[in-house]
């Protein structure tokens, strides 16, 4: 049986994002993010993970948001119940306008070797509407301070789509980025999720959304301007660069089991999956008291599995192995969604290829309707 | 046997929500008819769905005995009535069983639409109108002046008036004696040939149809051969009896009284509101009363079930609730978009809405419900004329001379200040005004001549927001106009949706046809390819919408906390595709069906 990674949420933002949907609070009050970390430190020896789980993720929120002393007694935490220098990927995000040198040290200290990233955007208009606490030059020296820290795998997080862009100026983001020379890249479509802020705006009409037909040539660029410049594609959203895809995220895509701790954080484990209580108060008085802060968790049948794994899966390039779901969840999608499988081929989305199935070139934009051809079908 | 001058029958006639089941209740209780634990909230309404919409759909009847003022004991008929346009031919039976009706006016809305198409039903039946005024105890209560209203519109003394609650029982009494002195004693000659009226009848799982009636003339007796005269048939009286309010067996009725008749009917639709019960020995026999008619279905539309696996249910739930309602017609249909269905016929929206959430509630089911359409005809050009309740009935147009649609008076009472607004809407909606009558200084009625059809889509509401609430309306057939008449088809990629199809008025088949294709412009989801609308009349293309391909459909962000999440939306949507039809290539949601039905200028 295969040991379940870690992902740890830090739920600390500077400032909310419009547009973000994540598990964050502003927070400036030293005692809760104090409370934060002891009790990071009890969950953690509740749920006891693995010492040497195959990947661990610190993400957020924002984890930098940490001042240096906080930040340090967090990853002393972190330490003491994983070998993180014995871990195979150890990522850490990082957002500009509160890294530092010092920070970016502590943490490559530490143990960890990758780090992504939040830049979104290189333009100061488009980071103000999109509420980045920071400019396009911080970018550049968070970049700088993780390198000279030592890091080797670094990522960065970009947004595209934001009204009124153009494939023009979303390349010119690019090449930005790819001067900065990273080893990985997230290129996400901007979406407006359920209450944020920008959904509000947009329905009331403050924000119009970008022209459709531009997102999508700006999606299908992406992944042609980054091949030419050596990205791989492994994903959606994803782009291999010398770094190597990101073996956590692959790990969701695949069905992995994973254990998160922190507020929000969701673990999964064969099916089962638990989300914990959001509210950093809540959790942490769950965790003192010696109970699972666990706030919400569904169990999926295998056939739902089946149908997650292929909605999932074919967010791959490499596509899912029909074959290899088959063997790990005794329900073979072959035969179990004969009917979904047949449409979304005939539809030409999909292509089965060897015991894969593929998005095929047409498809590509269309992973969710493959997938939900397969999850109505449960 | 009573003595008939000691009878009083008569009605309560109401705009609906003015009280009428409450004074009843009330007037139950004070001849302790009912003990006031014992009694259901609103004995007379005892369908749930007629009390949630406060309205009365079937009638019933109940007898009180009242000891009044001058120490006499009286039987008192109480004949509840139907309180909407659609059921008016059911009140005016109801109402030719009575000597007298109190019509009841709330005194802070004062007179409405109903109050004075009520009141005119009541004088057209010869009865004595009692007028009474009631929720006096609300704040904004105005009886003087609504008193002068019912003057005006009714010509009916304002002094005549008395001004009750009927929540609190204030005057309540003085109804009571008001019946006795005001409402006379039936007539008629129990020794005469036998002459019942049947006002109403309902189905009892046990005892099979129970018919609810006045007997007019001569004496009916318990193991009588009887025959109904429209209907045309023999039975057995095998029990009759008052309603107080339960059923009490009788041996005998006489002219005047008013009560059950159980006969052995298996099928409500063997009895027909309005019929004339008479004894069945060829010398008995005596003529049916005045004013029999069978009442058509008027309004029209399809019932599809959202899974056709359910259509033996949906027959089988459409006999069940017939059984209790013979006024509703259903017969199959075939729809190419929705599969196999009914096509059912109404007496009037009200009807239809009623039957449709009866489906809905009591039989579980999903239905789509297609766009209600009145009854046309055609003329040929072989000078027949032919009937035509769906588009798809429509002969072939090379076959067509003329068309001819039902015309409806619409009487309208609201504040002065919105005559503007009713004026405009009415015209908009092809209405010929015809007149206005004042009620008071603040209230008019303006009557208009208008196609029914026109008031079936959602001229109700549209009246209602154009006057802030305050307009009523009431409808009655008039008779068939020739009209200019097209029938607007709906192609969705090129296929014809049949269930979408419409007949309407040359002059609007442009803007209707559009506004239904900007409705399922909205409606309809988008596909991976271009989907386009059209509306077209015969061969000619009239209006036009497209639907914009998909340009991308994945989500950006999928990691370990979104995954459900996310996955949820996903099934989210998937619920909602469920009650989608399938036309050629394009999934159309049962909202998509629905929002046409609301079509109106928004």
């Amino acid at each position: 049986m295969a040991l379940p990674s870690l992902y740890v949420h830090v739920p600390f933002c500077v400032v909310k994002c419009g547009y973000c949907d994540f598990n964050s609070y502003v927070v400036d009050d030293a005692a809760v993010m104090d409370r934060f970390v002891r009790a990071l430190d009890l969950e953690l020896a509740a749920v006891a993970p693995p010492s040497v789980p195959p990947t661990v993720f610190v993400g957020g929120g924002t984890p930098t948001y940490l001042d240096a002393a906080r930040f340090e007694s967090f990853l002393a935490v972190l330490r003491t119940h994983v070998e993180l220098d014995r871990v195979a990927e150890v990522t850490i995000e990082a957002n500009p306008e509160s890294l530092d040198r010092t920070k970016a040290q502590l943490a490559f200290d530490a143990g960890f070797r990758r780090a992504s990233v939040g830049a979104q955007s290189f333009d100061a208009a488009r980071l103000r509407f999109l509420d980045r606490a920071h400019d396009a030059a911080a970018v550049g020296r968070a970049v700088a301070d993780l390198r000279a820290a030592g890091f080797e795998n670094i990522s960065l997080d970009l947004m595209f789509g934001l009204p009124g862009q153009t494939v023009a100026e979303w390349e010119r983001d690019l090449e930005t980025a790819l001067a900065l020379e990273p080893d990985h890249l997230s290129c996400y479509h901007l979406t407006f999720e359920p209450g944020t802020r920008l959904t509000r705006d947009h329905r009331q009409g403050r924000v119009a959304a970008n022209d459709e037909d531009e997102d999508k040539r700006m999606f299908l660029r992406t992944r042609e301007l980054l091949h030419a410049r050596g990205f791989e594609a492994y994903e959606v959203s994803n782009f291999a660069g010398p770094g190597g895809p990101c073996r956590h995220n692959d790990h969701y895509w695949l069905q992995g089991d994973y254990i998160g701790v922190g507020p929000g954080a969701s673990s999964h484990a064969g099916g089962w999956r638990g989300t914990n209580l959001k509210a950093v108060e809540a959790w942490a008085q769950a965790v003192e008291r010696g109970l699972p802060p666990t706030g919400e968790a569904e169990t999926l049948t295998r056939r739902q599995r089946a149908a997650e794994a292929v909605w999932l899966g074919v967010r791959r390039t490499a596509g899912v192995d029909l074959v290899a779901v088959a063997r790990r969840l005794g329900v073979d999608p072959r035969a179990a969604f004969e009917g979904a499988l047949r449409r979304v081929t005939a539809a030409g989305l999909a292509l089965c290829t060897g015991d894969s199935l593929v998005l095929t070139e047409e498809g590509l934009p269309f992973g969710d309707a493959v997938g939900t051809a397969f999850l109505e079908d449960v | 046997m009573t003595d008939t001058r000691l009878i009083r029958n008569f009605s309560i006639v109401a705009h609906v929500d003015h009280g009428k089941s409450t004074l009843a209740d009330r007037l139950l209780e004070l001849t302790l008819t009912v003990e006031k634990r014992q009694m259901k909230e609103q004995l007379l309404d005892d369908m749930e769905l007629e009390r949630e919409r406060g309205i009365t759909i079937k009638a019933r009847a109940v007898a009180m005995r009242y000891k009044a003022a001058d120490g006499q004991t009286y039987l008192f008929n109480l004949i509840d009535t139907p309180g909407h346009v659609d059921f008016n031919y059911e009140v005016q039976k109801s109402l030719q069983a009575c000597e007298g009706a109190l019509l009841l006016v709330d005194a802070s809305q004062g007179v409405e639409a109903q109050t004075v198409v009520n009141a005119l039903l009541a004088e057209q039946a010869q009865l004595a109108v009692v007028p009474v005024l009631n929720k006096i105890d609300l704040p904004h209560a105005r009886p003087e002046q609504v008193a002068t209203e019912v003057e005006d519109a009714l010509c009916i003394p304002a002094e005549d008036a008395i001004a009750i609650s009927a929540k609190t029982g204030v005057n309540c009494e003085q109804v009571l004696e008001a019946i006795v002195a005001l409402v006379p004693p039936p007539v008629g000659n129990p020794d005469n040939k036998l002459q019942a009226l049947i006002f109403d009848a309902a189905y009892d799982d046990y005892r099979g149809v129970v018919i609810y009636m006045r007997v007019k003339e001569g004496t009916i007796r318990k193991g009588d051969s009887v025959r109904t005269v429209a209907a045309g048939k023999a039975y057995e009286v095998l029990e009759i009896g008052r309603l107080a309010p339960r059923m009490v067996a009788e041996n005998v009725l006489h002219a005047g009284e008013v009560g059950y008749l159980i006969c052995n009917i298996k099928q409500l639709e063997d009895v027909k509101i309005g019929d004339t019960v008479t004894h069945e020995k060829e010398a008995l026999r005596a003529p049916a009363l005045a004013g029999f008619k069978d009442p058509k279905p008027m309004v029209f539309c399809g019932f599809y079930p959202t899974n056709t696996a359910d259509f033996d249910d949906l027959r089988k739930s459409l006999e069940k609730l017939r059984i209790n309602d013979s006024s509703f017609s259903f017969e199959p249909e075939t729809s190419d978009a929705l599969g196999f269905g009914f096509r059912c016929g109404f007496l009037g929206l009200l009807h239809m809405e009623v039957i449709q959430q009866r489906l809905e509630r009591e039989q579980d089911m999903d239905l789509v419900q297609t766009a209600p359409n009145v009854t046309y005809r055609v003329v040929l050009t072989d000078g027949t004329e032919k009937e035509v309740r769906s588009p798809s009935e429509m002969p072939d147009p090379a076959r067509i001379e003329s068309y001819r649609e039902p015309i409806v008076e619409v009487r309208i009472v609201v504040p002065t200040e919105h005559i503007g607004a009713v004026m405009k809407l009415a015209t908009d909606r092809r209405g010929i005004y015809e007149k206005t009558d004042y009620y008071g200084s603040q209230r008019v009625m303006l009557t208009f001549a208008m196609p029914f059809s026109e008031i079936i889509f959602d001229f109700h509401d549209r009246l209602k927001s154009a006057t802030r609430g305050f307009a009523t309306m009431d409808y009655e057939l008039r008779g068939f106009e020739d009209a200019d008449l097209v029938k607007v088809r709906i192609l969705v990629s090129t296929n014809e949706v049949d269930a979408l199809s419409f007949l309407c008025h040359r002059t609007v088949a442009d803007t209707r046809g559009r506004k239904i294709l900007q409705k399922l412009r909205t409606e309809i989801p988008r596909h991976l390819f271009e989907v386009a609308l059209q509306a077209a009349v015969g061969g000619k293309i009239i209006a036009r919408e497209n639907i914009r391909a998909l340009s991308k459909n994945v989500t950006a962000k999928c990691y370990g906390g979104d995954i459900t999440r996310k996955r949820k939306l996903l099934e989210k949507q998937k619920k909602g595709k469920k009650r989608m039809k399938q036309v050629g290539n394009v999934e159309i949601p049962q909202a998509a069906f629905l929002s046409v039905l609301s079509t109106g200028d928004d």
